[in-house]
């Protein structure tokens, strides 16, 4: 989708990705402005916060967007103000804030980073590690229970449970060898 | 009444039952609360057909319970019996549940995912409600390609639940635990073990008859197994500890502990007007004379039962007709009152 063009990023312990609010910098930015300044389509990124207090005063955010472009005078068509939506079901940032209910799966893509903050703090691991639908594939699923494996040897030499790591290692080359045997 | 909720499973004594719940979404469908009637017809047609025609012996033991045209009192039922949940009597959206003959499994459809499959087993049984849910799921994703990503794994319709979409569960009867007050620094230590604590009838409902429902909060980074792993240990935890705690009071407390439940029982032999909230307190001193011998005559499966027939749907479904409060609570101390002087009495 052609506004996810998101300009400002920070790291978050080294796997989420936030945008920060342009104006204060502090929070994460949820919703998005637009508006068509010189005939240039300009775009902005606002916390909640920031949004809410600047959106009575339409006057405010033209200022703001002068600014951000150094502008003494530009003019500027009223563009209506948009938000982050699912283009697929129509869903919105305030209303999943509102329902913590997500619309549809491509949710999940077009909200992920409010959505991986959320899963961070309530799961502590942002990666499936279990079933898998019958219907995937062969190759898909080999890969995955390999990437599992591994991910499973890590743990148990971190915990020095060497007897389970010996076995654990064990299944990783056979899968490893049944992968190469497919390919070659 | 034969059905699975009467027998006493495993662990009975402080286990009443167990639960494994996935959510499983359809791929091409929107989440339940974004898509318009015609696909919850879809979806409810889909579903069936994946069940009835997967397997001969699954058409034979599951029924369809349409919900739009069953009436309060059959729904009522259904939630007490934990066979749906509170959310699908609410919801407005078309929906319904398929339920195998002994009432052990059960699938809604379009409640906050679009499946929810489920099955329910007495006492601490939890590998065996789950090898019956993930069967079920096979049987249904061989026609149904369900929404799920290599990262973050099913996809779900609220963001708390996404990866194995697990919810699994145990119903604990804590009566000593509660008793001692003991209970109070125990569910905080769960808290932090990522698990949710609730009352008997789920989300926001107080403890009644100190029974408390364990469940896993964490979906997503563990696998299927481990997390019934952490609920089986901290579940058997907590049974050796109120256990302990019953053994305590019966040598510390004995008079204390016996005219307690003594008194429970008179009151339940005699009362002739009964609210459900004292009735499940009173039920739960009974069982917990009959689990330490100090009331015999009396078996747990009559008082499991009692649990479920006392409660405002069972009452009226019973009666064969809509009964207001007033009429319920004296329904209720007359049914329990013929239910124990039927029992051998010494
Ligand atoms: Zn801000
Ligand atoms: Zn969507």
């Amino acid at each position: 989708m052609e506004w996810v063009k998101y300009s400002e990023w920070i790291e978050c312990e080294g796997r989420v990705r936030v945008m920060l609010c342009q104006l204060c910098k502090m929070r994460e930015a949820t919703v998005h402005f637009t508006r068509i300044v010189n005939q240039q389509k300009v775009e902005m990124y606002l916390c909640e916060q920031c949004a809410r207090e600047n959106s009575d005063l339409k006057i405010n955010i033209n200022k703001l967007f002068s600014a951000m472009l150094g502008l003494d005078e530009p003019e500027i068509e009223d563009a209506p103000f948009t938000t982050l939506r699912c283009g697929f079901c129509g869903m919105t940032i305030e209303e999943f804030n509102r329902t913590g209910l997500l619309g549809c799966a491509k949710c999940y893509d077009v909200f992920r980073d409010s959505i991986q903050i959320m899963l961070k703090r309530i799961h502590g691991n942002v990666k499936h590690h279990g079933k898998i639908p019958k219907k995937i594939s062969g190759r898909v699923r080999d890969e995955y229970n390999l990437r599992s494996l591994k991910e499973e040897l890590q743990r148990c030499i971190e915990r020095e449970e060497y007897e389970k790591a010996a076995q654990i290692r064990d299944k990783i080359k056979a899968l490893e060898n049944n992968l190469q045997k497919k390919e070659g | 009444m034969d059905k699975w909720y009467i027998d006493k499973g495993p662990d009975s004594d402080v286990i009443i039952s167990s639960r494994v719940r996935l959510a499983r979404n359809f791929k091409k469908y929107p989440f339940p609360h974004k898509t318009t009637p015609e696909q919850q017809r879809q979806i409810i047609e889909e579903t069936k057909n994946a069940l009835f025609s997967g397997n001969r012996t699954m058409s034979e033991n599951f029924s369809y319970i349409d919900f739009t045209n069953l009436d309060s009192v059959e729904k009522a039922v259904l939630v007490e019996k934990h066979i749906v949940s509170k959310e699908l009597l609410e919801t407005n959206r078309i929906c319904g549940v398929l339920l195998s003959k002994d009432e052990r499994i059960s699938i809604m459809i379009n409640e906050e995912d679009h499946l929810r499959i489920q099955c329910l087993a007495t006492g601490l049984q939890l590998s065996e409600a789950w090898e019956t849910c993930t069967n079920i799921d096979d049987l249904l994703s061989e026609s149904i390609d369900f929404s799920w990503d290599e990262n973050i794994g099913y996809l779900t319709s609220c963001p708390t639940n996404i990866g194995t979409a697990i919810r699994a569960s145990v119903m604990m009867h804590l009566p000593a635990l509660t008793m001692t007050g003991y209970i109070k620094p125990v569910l905080e230590a769960l808290g932090k073990l990522g698990m949710a604590v609730r009352g008997m009838y789920g989300e926001n409902t107080e403890a009644s008859g100190n029974m408390f429902q364990l469940s896993n909060q964490i979906t997503l980074g563990k696998s299927e197994e481990d997390i019934l792993l952490s609920i089986k240990n901290i579940t058997s935890q907590i049974i050796e500890q109120e256990r302990s705690l019953r053994q305590h009071l019966l040598t510390q407390n004995k008079y204390q502990l016996e005219d307690k439940i003594f008194r429970s029982y008179g009151i339940l032999k005699n009362s002739r007007i009964i609210s459900t909230d004292e009735c499940l307190r009173r039920l739960s001193d009974l069982r917990l004379g009959v689990d330490m011998g100090i009331i015999d005559g009396i078996s747990i499966e009559n008082i499991n039962e009692l649990m479920l027939m006392v409660q405002p749907g069972n009452l009226q479904k019973r009666e064969g007709r809509i009964l207001d409060a007033n009429e319920r609570d004296i329904v209720r101390a007359k049914l329990v009152r013929d239910m124990l002087n039927k029992q051998k009495n010494y």
